[in-house]
């Protein structure tokens, strides 16, 4: 199961049905993990969100794993935005990473703000220069101007579905929250008042898939979720796929020992 | 780290998959056999910067305004972890 060349095969799909308006999101833990990821220091799995067209990813613990300086150069060399609102340089409290991200499709603006787990405070170098703020508290400093700017309000977090609830219940005007760090597989949304709740496993095995209608600024009916598994039914895109292979030849594989 | 056993998922509608089974020649790692070559869309080049000042370009749907009610669709992933391929 698995692997961006089927994940990217599937998201190509999607984009082609009509009428509807596409966004491409992480939730965090991205970035390190695997060997190729870790060998890279994470270039090969932003070059594949590039490829892929991912709107924007959230920091989660494990994407700091290198370093805040080297996902900071990650940051530069990627497409699409790498968000947290709650992790602040120590000396004045601004963020390190971009808070939110205003996106357009086609005259909606959809506003997309990340959260950092706590945990992150553990990340090399990091205790050093920064700190992480409490989530609940950044997130209520940045809404107010984001939610002017914006449609449709989107939290990517990466605190865990319980404290995604919490989000829900205490902060009015989310609209929709991609979570991790929970690693759940919600096959149906979890709804929270008017707020959807969604994660999608682990590993990359499966993409979720979220269909609503936004029926006015600030207000999204009828959701639907899909969860899209990538087995080996789904064909391999040869795009990412020719990119995993360069990237195995930078990178090979250890050979076992010789006798 | 332990592994949580999951269900097969069954939300993933008949109809998506039906259409996703239309549109994917069935491949796998192990199957260099041959084959029909799959019918793949490049995807859209056009990307949002990381700030909220530039804003991103329309992808290819019609240019056309918001007239009360749109579509949206997210796709998503978490905790993928730098697994480039099902082996890691």
């Amino acid at each position: 199961m698995g692997g961006v060349a089927r994940r990217a095969t599937a998201i190509s799909y999607v984009r082609k049905q009509p009428g509807r308006h596409v966004l491409l999101l992480d939730a965090g833990n991205a970035l390190f993990g695997q060997r190729l990821a870790t060998e890279s220091q994470g270039q090969v799995i932003v070059e594949a969100m590039n490829a892929m067209g991912y709107d924007a990813m959230a920091v989660g613990g494990l994407d700091l794993s290198a370093g805040f300086e080297v996902l900071k150069q990650r940051a530069k060399e990627a497409s699409f935005a790498i968000l947290s609102c709650n992790i602040v340089h120590l000396q004045d409290d601004t963020p390190l990473f971009t808070p939110y991200v205003v996106v357009q499709r086609n005259g909606l603006r959809y506003g997309i703000i990340g959260v950092s787990e706590p945990d992150v405070a553990n990340a090399p170098e990091l205790a050093s220069a920064a700190r992480v703020a409490d989530p609940m508290q950044s997130l209520q400093k940045y809404l107010p101007e984001l939610q002017q700017q914006s449609d449709v309000i989107i939290v990517l977090s990466h605190l865990g579905l319980d404290e995604d609830k919490a989000i829900a219940q205490a902060i009015p005007g989310v609209n929709v929250i991609v979570g991790g760090k929970t690693r759940r597989l919600l096959q149906t949304p979890e709804m929270v008042g008017s707020t959807i709740i969604v994660q999608a496993g682990y590993d990359g095995e499966w993409l979720g898939k979220l269909d609503v209608t936004i029926a006015a600024a600030g207000k999204l009916v009828d959701p639907q979720v899909d969860i899209i598994p990538l087995g080996p039914e789904v064909a391999d895109h040869p795009e990412l796929a020719a990119l995993v292979a360069r990237y195995n030849q930078l990178y090979p594989p250890p050979t076992p020992a010789a006798n | 780290m332990q592994r949580h056993v999951l269900p097969a998922p069954t939300s993933f509608t008949k109809a998506t998959r039906l259409l996703l089974l239309t549109a994917l020649v069935t491949a796998c790692s192990g199957g260099a056999t041959g084959g029909p070559a799959p019918t793949i869309v490049p995807v859209a080049p056009s990307r949002p910067s990381p700030t909220a000042a530039r804003a991103a370009p329309p992808t290819a749907l019609p240019a056309t305004p918001f007239q009360g009610q749109a579509r949206l669709t997210i796709l998503y992933t978490n905790d993928t972890r730098g697994y480039v391929d099902p082996c890691g």
